[in-house]
């Protein structure tokens, strides 16, 4: 676990490094141990006891010897604080206001300090028994009067790699709240590691540099989140298919899309030019086409390419699976464009197709779905069930789901092929089924216009998103920034809360007609239909900071 | 079942059940390098009262999975998440608290010094700075003057605008 404060690498060694003093300490110390052999029943400590009273007792009681210097010095802080004696500043002063370095000893995360533990304690001792004898009459001030003995700030005391543990289960408002505290508190809540943990657990993983500010990374993505909501977007049309867009997919270079048209179009995403053409595209391509400027796009020779509308694709960082309705499935390299292999089984147009490190997964208008080999192209098994054509397919780990035009979800075990469960509850035919990151969640819409989520695990329908005025056709689970993306035949494009079902965005009138296909990340939408036109709709645009996050 | 000797740093010996104390990675480690001991560990910088809690909590704890890599994939972790018992575990004062938190550092346990540090973490959610100086009893030393720009530098992280409010973007591109 790289730069996880509190394991630091020190800490293992100079565990080994104390190893023979325990050996010969527990020689020496053999003797004194007998009698005590059996700790007293009476002596243990209650596990619930907040009782602050019988708590001081219990540690006034101690010999001096007994209590830890950790101990020790929260006691002296404590007892310091309550006097409000001018010394405490002279004493933090001395100690706290040192460099971390000084306070963190590795092992102990105290600094031992036995020159003036004797005298302190007994002036604490003291200190604690006389509060005890003030306040412990009265039940109601009992409690809080402890609370003023005891509470101690601890950013002066602790480790800073224990605080920065602290602080990293904080979320940012708290963080942010702890800075105004005080000088110490400050440096503590600024810590560039509690900020990647702020950040990674409010936003998930990102990819870490040396020398990222985490901070001003959270606050670009917070303003950046606030655009969503506010729908501050700018809009960007990639034209070059000829027909209908069925699907698409993006990541930070590219953008891939597939089309009626018979063919897939590789886009540079920054400047949203057409790199790549794959296959000869539906209509004749004569020199004219090329010389009025169909983008003068270097169109591929490729041995091998689609010869009906390509439906589906997807694609990571190897390969990229396409599905058509000349009943294939193509495997291409994703860094050449060169077809791999052919998947050919089905009887009718593939619908959907998605994979993982080891299966690619085609489902088709013949109502089965095909699980393949992903490194040798080989059928791996074929499942039947479905009554009507499976539109949409997703795998997780030993899962695959999948919805059809008989409004059947259905849950399917890959090592057995089984049907593990059915799930009902729409009432007309399917066309989108996703699953969440975990796999716990599941999401599907279609032709009764509703988004259902559902639980994998029970079956059970958890939510049902309502908005869509006509038949949902695409779903993008964004589980990491916690978002459902829904494009419908009503032409609008829809931004769900995925915790709370909520719906954040409602973009309409960009497309002219049906929306087929939509996918999200971090900043960008995009969306493809009907209308021969990909979106892109960037919320960063004129962002300040932004290559923060790049 | 072999039992161990754990000796404090105030000289109580305490008994327990060797695969009790190896929740402590140090202890665990020794003991593999040490090979049969008979005698009891001194435990230097961990007093009685709070080798006892840190025994309890790792009785109770005994039979939890191995502690998982910190897994990068998905870290969202909420400092909420505390279970029941532990959480009762931490009801102690901040003395206990702060102490249980170093001896479980020290004799690295890193499940109890996650429940320790949650529950402080917990003790500061929410709160305003001067509520969290009051928990903690710190004095300020910053000027009010600083003190506000602090507090502008941060505005940014203010709960944003209401959610969920369909709009209608067509005017934005």
């Amino acid at each position: 676990m790289p730069g996880t404060p509190v394991a630091s690498p020190s800490r293992p060694r100079s565990a080994l490094k104390r190893l023979p003093s325990y050996k010969s300490l527990s020689f020496s110390t053999s003797k004194l141990s007998l009698s005590h052999v059996t700790p007293d029943p009476a002596n243990r400590c209650p596990p619930n006891k907040t009782d602050g009273s019988s708590r001081i007792e219990n540690f006034c009681s101690h010999p001096i010897k007994s209590t830890s210097s950790g101990v020790r010095r929260l006691l002296r802080k404590a007892s310091h604080s309550l006097r409000f004696t001018h010394c405490n500043d002279t004493l933090d002063g001395m100690k706290g206001d040192k460099c971390p370095g000084t306070l963190g000893d590795g092992e102990s995360g105290i600094v031992i300090d036995d020159r003036d533990n004797d005298c302190f304690y007994a002036i604490d001792t003291t200190v604690a028994r006389k509060v005890r004898e003030f306040f412990g009459a009265s039940p109601l001030f009992g409690g809080s009067s402890l609370i003023v003995l005891l509470s101690v700030d601890f950013v002066k005391f602790l480790p800073p790699e224990i605080t920065a543990h602290i602080f990293s289960f904080l979320d940012h408002q708290s963080l942010v709240n702890c800075e105004p505290v005080s000088r110490a508190w400050m440096a503590a809540a600024r810590d560039r590691h509690v900020w990647r943990n702020v950040f990674r657990a409010e936003h998930g993983p990102w990819k870490s540099k040396p020398g990222n500010d985490w901070k001003r990374m959270f606050k670009v993505r917070q303003e950046l989140n606030l655009r969503w909501t506010q729908g501050r977007v700018t809009a960007k049309y990639l034209k070059g298919h000829t027909d209908s867009i069925y699907c698409v997919q993006f990541d930070d270079k590219k953008i891939i899309t597939g089309s009626r048209d018979k063919t897939i179009r590789i886009w540079d995403i920054g400047t949203g030019e057409c790199i790549r053409v794959l296959g000869q595209g539906s209509r004749s391509l004569s020199p004219l086409h090329i010389a009025n400027g169909d983008n003068a796009t270097p169109r591929m020779s490729s041995p091998d390419h689609h010869r009906a509308s390509v439906l589906c694709l997807q694609f990571d960082d190897e390969i990229l699976v396409s599905g058509s309705s000349d009943y294939t499935c193509i495997v291409w390299s994703v860094h050449t464009y060169m077809p791999l292999m052919r998947l050919a089984h089905h009887t009718a147009g593939v619908l959907d197709v998605c994979f993982d490190k080891k299966y690619i997964v085609s489902c088709s208008k013949d109502t089965s779905v095909c699980i393949w080999d992903r490194k040798t192209g080989r059928l791996f098994r074929q499942l039947t069930g479905h009554r009507g054509p499976v539109n949409a397919v997703a795998i997780r780990g030993n899962l695959i789901v999948s919805a059809s035009g008989d409004a059947l979800i259905k849950l399917w075990n890959v090592d057995t092929g089984k049907c593990i469960r059915d799930f009902t509850g729409h009432n007309r035919g399917l066309a989108c089924v996703q699953f969440s990151e975990d796999a716990r969640t599941i999401v599907s819409g279609g032709n009764d216009q509703d988004i259902r989520i559902w639980d994998a695990a029970s079956g059970e329908c958890i939510k049902t998103l309502v908005g869509h005025q006509s038949l949902v056709r695409t779903l993008h689970l964004d589980s990491r920034n916690r978002r459902i993306i829904s494009g419908s035949y009503d032409q609008s494009v829809k931004v769900w809360d995925l915790s709370s079902g909520k719906l954040v965005l409602d973009i309409q009138r960009f497309h002219s007609t049906w929306i087929l296909s939509a996918k999200a990340d971090y900043r960008r939408i995009i969306s493809t239909s009907q209308d021969n036109r990909t979106l892109m709709l960037d919320f960063t645009t004129g962002m300040k900071d932004l290559e923060v996050l790049e | 079942m072999s039992e161990i000797k754990l000796l404090s740093s105030d000289q109580a010996t305490i008994t327990v059940e060797k695969s009790v104390a190896e929740r402590s990675i140090l202890i665990k480690n020794m003991l593999e390098d040490v090979g049969e001991v008979t005698e009891a560990i001194p435990i230097p910088n961990v007093n009685e009262n709070v080798l006892k809690k840190v025994i309890e909590w790792c009785e109770h704890h005994k039979g939890d999975p191995p502690a998982q890599a910190d897994d990068d994939s998905d870290s969202r972790k909420k400092s909420s998440d505390i279970d029941e018992w532990d959480q009762k575990f931490m009801q102690v004062d901040q003395e206990m608290l702060f102490e249980i938190i170093l001896a479980a550092n020290y004799l690295d346990i890193k499940p109890l010094l996650d429940v320790g540090c949650k529950t402080v973490a917990n003790m500061i959610k929410g709160k305003s700075p001067e509520e969290i100086r009051k928990t903690f009893n710190i004095q300020n030393d910053f000027t009010p003057d600083e003190e506000e720009q602090i507090r502008r530098e941060n505005e940014w992280a203010e709960e944003s605008v209401p959610r969920s409010q369909p709009l209608d973007i067509d005017e934005a591109c």
